[in-house]
């Protein structure tokens, strides 16, 4: 494997309340490439992900204990509002504000000094999250008036405002009917020729078409890393290959 | 008796039913004796004149504009300041201990008899102070006695604020203080606001706290500064209805009407305001 890491740890432990949850985790996110997460549920993808841009920051009484990097810095010892700012995250479900479509892509930049050609912002953010023809002449209207698949790419283009580095998805489709999951997929194609995007997924159909690096993690270990490919066609462990043959899950 | 599950739990209803139709009954009873009583005398010079020692020539014009003057400065007074400590509470001091024994004491001054902070008023605003029985005093009293109330509800509101929003904020690189005026406050506005209006219109119908701070009963000027001296709308009633005349207490009755339409109509508006807000959370 090659490229540049984007994101890495090292042999890192997470804790909830003194509950492990991520055991001894070493792994690299590359630039440019997606990288899948997966493996059953309850097995720490979410606690990874979320650890990235630090969001587990609000859950008490959870703690890290060894180095997560991003572009070779310690993220603790950045700010974290600059550390956010550069890795974005779009959730579970889709949660736009309670606000215009306009005015959900522009908050972002708003709070960060951006107030120049928030018009333009707005465009070229919906364009990238292929949702501009469908909202072009109603952008003034309500969020909550769009389509579950309509706001979670309204989410996306949220976090694309940002002009992040790296976007970081948990299990993205999980609340959505398969034709806007397949818009959802087909649009992360397209966004990783601009972003590194990491996405946390239980369905591994997902993972094998949309990423080129695929993590699998068991208990909160992490069982096995490579490129997706390998992994779905020649897994090196048991374990592995039993979950991606639907043995367990 | 061995009722049944079924059975029982319509038994439950109608019990229910039949407390839930008493409670309206009076109500309905209630507004149409007042309604009978006072009819008569709900015309022009109600709001016209001031107090008079002949029924036909008093009004309670003293009492529509004091209670406004009160009700304005105890607005100004208490709803920056209930909302400020809701915010800190709710979302700031929630963890030190400062902020627990503050919301424990919030909670349990919310069901604090009034007259109690009546008599807090007069020792630190009327004496203290020296404010005497002015507007401003009692103005101050009634905002102590609804601030409770309007920090329970702002911090209620806010809770309400699903967690979703905040990360969704918060994942953009937003500082606490961006996701509470961006955000959480203007989503709790509807729960904010509701709280206000039902606090006002409780203090609107206050007597005995503004009695002991020395609110007058018979005054025939309209205050003109908050160190003014003031009567309210219910303490005239509460003048009226205490005299011998038949005549006062048909008085007293008509602007029993006068102030029910009023806090009906507050609280009318906050259910509204409720409404509209729970439908606009919703996804
Ligand atoms: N906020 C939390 N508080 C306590 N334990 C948690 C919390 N979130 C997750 N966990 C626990 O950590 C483990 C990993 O959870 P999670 O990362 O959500 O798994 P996944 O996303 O793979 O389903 C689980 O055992 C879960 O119960
Ligand atoms: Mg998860």
């Amino acid at each position: 494997m090659s490229g540049n890491v984007v994101i890495s740890t090292k042999q890192v432990n997470m804790f909830y309340s003194g509950k492990q949850a991520i055991k001894d985790v070493t792994v690299n996110v590359y630039e440019n490439l997606v990288t899948a997460i997966i493996g059953p549920s309850g097995c720490g993808k979410s606690t990874l992900l979320r650890s990235f841009n630090r969001m587990n920051d609000f859950v008490e009484g959870f703690s890290v204990h060894g180095d997560i990097l991003y572009r070779g810095q310690n993220i603790n010892a950045q700010d974290v509002t600059e550390l956010r700012k550069r890795v974005g995250m779009v959730f579970q479900r889709p949660n736009p504000f309670p606000k215009t479509i306009y005015e959900n892509i522009t908050w972002g930049p708003k709070i960060h000094g951006r107030k120049d050609n928030l018009d333009e912002v707005v465009e070229d953010s919906l364009k990238r999250a292929a949702l501009w023809d469908e909202v072009k002449d109603r952008l003034h209207s309500f969020a909550f008036s769009l389509s579950g698949g309509q706001q979670q790419r309204l989410c996306i283009a949220r976090t694309v405002a940002m002009k992040p580095d790296v976007i970081l998805m948990d299990e993205p489709c999980s609340a959505l009917d398969p034709k806007s999951t397949t818009r959802i997929e087909d649009l992360i194609n397209d966004l990783k020729k601009e972003y590194t995007i990491v996405i946390v997924t239980h369905n591994m159909q997902q993972a094998a078409r949309v990423s080129d690096h695929t993590a699998f993690f068991y208990e909160g270990e992490m069982v096995e890393f490579g490129e997706t490919d390998s992994i779905f066609t020649n897994p090196k462990k048991k374990q592995t290959e039993d979950y991606i043959t639907g043995r367990f899950g | 008796m061995n009722l049944s599950k079924k059975n029982q739990e319509k038994m439950f209803k109608f019990i229910c039913l039949i407390f839930t139709s008493f409670a309206v009954i009076s109500l309905v009873v209630l507004i149409w004796h007042i309604l009978r009583d006072g009819y008569e005398w709900l015309r022009p010079e109600l709001f016209t004149e001031f107090q008079s020692r002949f029924p036909r020539k008093a009004g309670i014009k003293a009492g529509v504009f004091g209670t406004i003057w009160l009700i304005s400065l105890t607005a100004f007074f208490s709803i920056p300041l209930g909302i400020a400590s809701g915010i800190y509470l709710e979302e700031y001091g929630k963890k030190g201990k400062i902020g627990k024994i503050i919301e424990v004491n919030v909670t349990n001054l919310a069901g604090v008899p009034s007259i109690v902070y009546g008599l807090l008023g007069l020792a630190l605003f009327v004496r203290l102070l020296d404010f005497g029985g002015s507007v401003l005093s009692g103005a101050l009293t009634l905002s102590l006695l609804i601030m409770p109330i309007i920090i329970v509800t702002t911090r209620e509101a806010i809770k309400a604020v699903p967690h979703s929003i905040k990360y969704a904020a918060y994942s953009l690189g937003a500082r606490k203080y961006q996701v509470v005026f961006g955000h959480v406050l203007p989503t709790a506005m509807p729960g904010i606001v509701t709280g206000i209006i039902l606090a006002l219109a409780r203090a609107i119908g206050e007597t005995a706290p503004l009695i002991i701070v020395g609110a007058l009963a018979y005054v025939t000027f309209i205050p003109e500064s908050p160190m003014d001296e003031f009567t309210v709308m219910p303490l005239q009633i509460y003048n009226w209805a205490s005299r011998p005349q038949e005549d006062f207490h048909k008085l007293a009755a008509s602007s029993i009407v006068v102030l029910l339409t009023i806090t009906f109509f507050m609280n009318f508006v906050a259910v509204l305001i409720r409404s509209r807000g729970q439908k606009r959370m919703k996804l």
